[in-house]
C-alpha cells in the first residue's frame, strides 16, 4: 500500500505529522481498452477540432465556460508544498449527528515521524469519549469537509466530506404526504416483517460476487493470454505487408513489367 | 534425433538472375544469422554451424513462451534497428531489438516434415506458430518472383529466396531447388583512407585490390565507434590499409559503389594494425569457428 501524500493534523496548539493511505481497495477488476489487431493498449489524444490536430499539454488550459459561449481561461493551479496538507480540526461533534450522506472516500491515517503519542491520544480520547474530529482538509490542492474517527482502538480513519451545499435539497421531499394514507394495520404487519428480518450487519456475508466471477472469467481465459505487439513486430508485419501490396502493385500493371 | 536437437540448415545456390516460376515460392532472404529454433525436452537456438546462439544473445531466451512445444523450426534471427534489419549491429550485439524470422517446419506433431514438400510444410508452419513477441511469421508470394525481388530492391533489403513447393528440405546441402537473389552485393574491402565531415563523423575511402595497386571504389560512412589513429590528424588521413565488408547495391560503370554500407569491421585493429599481406576475408571475429554464421 502506498500512501498518498504526508500531512500533518492541527489539534489546537499540537499538529500531528500522518500519512495518507486510500481506505479502499476499487472494486472494479482492473480492465483496459486494447487494440484488437496487436493487442496494445489504447492512447488517449488531446485533440483539437478546429486546428484539427492532437495538441501537446503545453498548449492545454483549464477555461470555464460563460452562458454565452465565451470562456475564461483560469491560471494554472499553484504547486502545492507538503506542508498544505493539512487537516485541521474544527470541532467534535458525534458519529451518529453526520448523515452518511456527506461521505466520499475513506483513507486510513497513519502516525509519521514524532507523532506516535499525540496520535495515540487523539484516537484514545475520542473513543473514551464517542466524538469524531470534523476537519477541514485539502488533499490534491481540492479543500473538503472530513471526519477523522477512531476506527478501533489504536488506528484513525478520515473520511472525505461532500460540502453539505452539494447535496440535492429537492429530494428530499419526494416522498411528502404520502404519510397520512397509510392504515394501522398495514404498519403492524411492516413492523413485524422488519423485526423478523433484523440482523446485525456482519461484513463477512457479503462478497462481491460480481467481482470474483470477473476474476474467475479471466483465470479461465488465462491460456489465451497475448503480449501485445512491440513496436519492432508492428514494423516487420508492416515491412513484409508492403513487399506484398508492391508485387500485387506489379502485377496488376502487367506481370513482368516496371 | 528428435525435436531440440540440432538439424544442420539446407543452404541455396546463387541464382544467375532473378526469374518468376509457377510452382515456386519466394520470400524475404532477412539480413541476418541463420537460426535452428529446436524446441524439445530442452530449448535451443542453434547457429548455421550448430553453436548456442542462446548464448550469444541471451535476450532470445524470451522465444520460448513464444513457440510451441515440439517443433524445430528454420529461422534466420535478425538485429532491429529503425524499422530494418542491421546487420552490423547483429554482430556486434548492441541492436534494442532482436526479431527471429520463421520460416520453415522441420518437426511437429510428433514427426519429422523433412519430406514433405515445402507447401505443406508452410501450411503447419502457419499453423502451429504465430507472429507474437520476438517470433515472426516470414511471409512471401507464389510464382511472382522477379516482382517480389524488385520490391526487395526498392526496401533495400537483402534479397530473395526461391524455394521449389514441392520440394523436400536436404539439412545441410546447398541444393538447387533453393535458390537466392541478392539485391545487395556483399564483399570484402580495404579501407585505406579516412575523411572528417563537417558533423565531425568520418567516412572511409574503400578500395579494390589488384597486386598492390589500390583502386578507389567509393566513400562509405565509418562505424561510430571507430576514431582514427593517433598520431597527428586531420579532416583527410590515409590510413595503413584494413578490410572491412561492405554492402551496396550495384556497381557504376566505373567500378564504384552505389549505397554502399558498411557490415563488419576488424573493431579491435581499427586503424590499419592488419598488413597489407593478409588477404582479404572474414576477419579474426566472425570468421572463428566459435562464431555464428551468416544464413544463406
Amino acid at each position: 500500500m502506498r500512501s498518498l501524500y504526508k500531512g500533518i493534523i492541527g489539534f489546537g496548539l499540537v499538529s500531528i505529522p500522518i500519512q495518507v493511505f486510500k481506505a479502499m481497495e476499487s472494486e472494479r477488476v482492473a480492465t483496459h481498452w486494447i487494440h484488437e489487431p496487436c493487442h496494445t493498449r489504447i492512447q488517449y489524444q488531446k485533440f483539437c477540432p478546429t486546428c484539427e490536430r492532437a495538441v501537446p499539454s503545453e498548449e492545454v488550459v483549464t477555461g470555464a465556460p460563460l452562458p454565452d459561449g465565451r470562456f475564461v481561461v483560469l491560471p494554472p493551479p499553484e504547486k502545492e508544498a507538503a506542508t498544505d496538507h493539512t487537516i485541521t480540526i474544527l470541532n467534535f461533534p458525534e458519529l451518529r449527528e453526520i448523515d452518511p450522506v456527506f461521505y466520499e472516500t475513506s483513507y486510513w491515517l497513519k502516525p509519521g515521524p514524532g507523532g506516535q503519542k499525540a496520535y495515540a491520544l487523539l484516537t484514545q480520547v475520542m473513543r473514551e469519549m464517542g466524538r469524531v474530529a470534523l476537519a477541514e482538509m485539502k488533499l490534491r490542492s481540492r479543500p473538503s469537509l472530513a471526519v477523522v474517527r477512531a476506527y478501533n482502538d489504536s488506528t484513525l480513519m478520515l473520511h472525505r466530506m461532500y460540502y453539505p451545499e452539494s447535496l440535492r435539497q429537492e429530494g428530499a421531499s419526494f416522498g411528502a404526504d404520502l404519510a397520512q394514507e397509510l392504515a394501522e394495520k398495514e404498519m403492524v404487519m411492516a413492523r413485524t416483517l422488519v423485526e423478523h428480518m433484523a440482523e446485525p450487519f456482519v461484513p463477512e456475508n457479503y462478497p462481491n460476487e460480481h467481482r470474483l466471477e470477473r476474476l474467475r472469467q479471466i483465470e479461465a481465459l488465462m491460456p489465451t493470454a497475448e503480449m501485445p505487439q512491440a513496436a519492432p513486430q508492428r514494423e516487420v508485419l508492416d515491412l513484409m505487408e508492403k513487399l506484398k501490396a508492391s508485387v500485387q502493385a506489379r502485377a496488376q500493371h502487367g506481370a513482368g513489367a516496371g | 534425433m528428435g525435436p531440440g536437437d540440432f538439424v544442420p540448415p539446407m543452404l541455396a545456390v546463387t541464382a544467375p538472375a532473378p526469374f518468376s516460376r509457377p510452382g515456386w515460392w519466394f520470400e524475404t532472404k532477412w539480413d541476418g544469422y541463420r537460426a535452428i529454433i529446436s524446441a524439445g525436452p530442452q530449448f535451443r537456438i542453434y547457429s548455421r554451424r550448430g553453436h548456442d546462439l542462446l548464448r550469444w544473445y541471451p535476450a532470445l531466451a524470451e522465444a520460448r513462451a513464444h513457440v510451441p512445444e515440439d517443433v524445430v523450426l528454420d529461422a534466420e534471427l535478425v538485429a532491429w534497428v529503425d524499422g530494418r534489419p542491421d546487420f552490423a549491429a547483429l554482430q556486434q550485439r548492441r541492436a534494442p531489438h532482436y526479431l527471429l524470422m520463421v520460416f520453415d517446419c522441420l518437426y511437429a506433431g510428433g514427426r519429422w516434415l523433412m519430406h514433405e514438400p515445402l507447401e505443406h510444410r508452410l501450411r503447419v508452419l502457419h499453423d502451429r506458430v504465430k507472429t507474437t513477441g520476438l517470433v515472426v511469421v516470414s511471409d512471401g508470394v507464389a510464382e511472382e518472383g522477379e516482382a517480389y525481388w524488385k520490391a526487395i530492391r526498392d526496401l533495400e533489403l537483402e534479397g530473395v529466396m526461391a524455394k521449389r513447393l514441392d520440394s523436400g528440405y536436404f539439412p545441410g546441402r546447398r541444393s538447387p531447388v533453393w535458390q537466392k537473389f541478392l539485391a545487395l552485393r556483399i564483399e570484402w574491402l580495404w579501407v585505406v583512407a579516412a575523411q572528417q565531415a563537417q558533423d565531425g563523423t568520418w567516412y572511409w575511402h574503400v578500395a579494390d585490390r589488384t597486386g598492390t595497386r589500390f583502386n578507389g571504389v567509393g566513400k562509405v560512412h565509418a562505424p561510430a565507434a571507430w576514431y582514427p589513429p593517433s598520431g597527428p590528424g586531420g579532416p583527410e588521413q590515409m590510413l595503413k590499409p584494413f578490410t572491412v565488408e561492405v554492402e551496396y547495391r550495384e556497381r557504376t560503370r566505373e567500378g564504384h559503389l552505389r549505397h554502399a554500407r558498411v557490415r563488419q569491421w576488424p573493431q579491435e585493429r581499427a586503424g590499419g594494425i592488419l598488413t597489407e599481406d593478409s588477404t582479404p576475408g572474414p576477419h579474426p571475429v566472425s570468421g572463428c569457428g566459435d562464431h555464428p554464421h551468416r544464413g544463406g
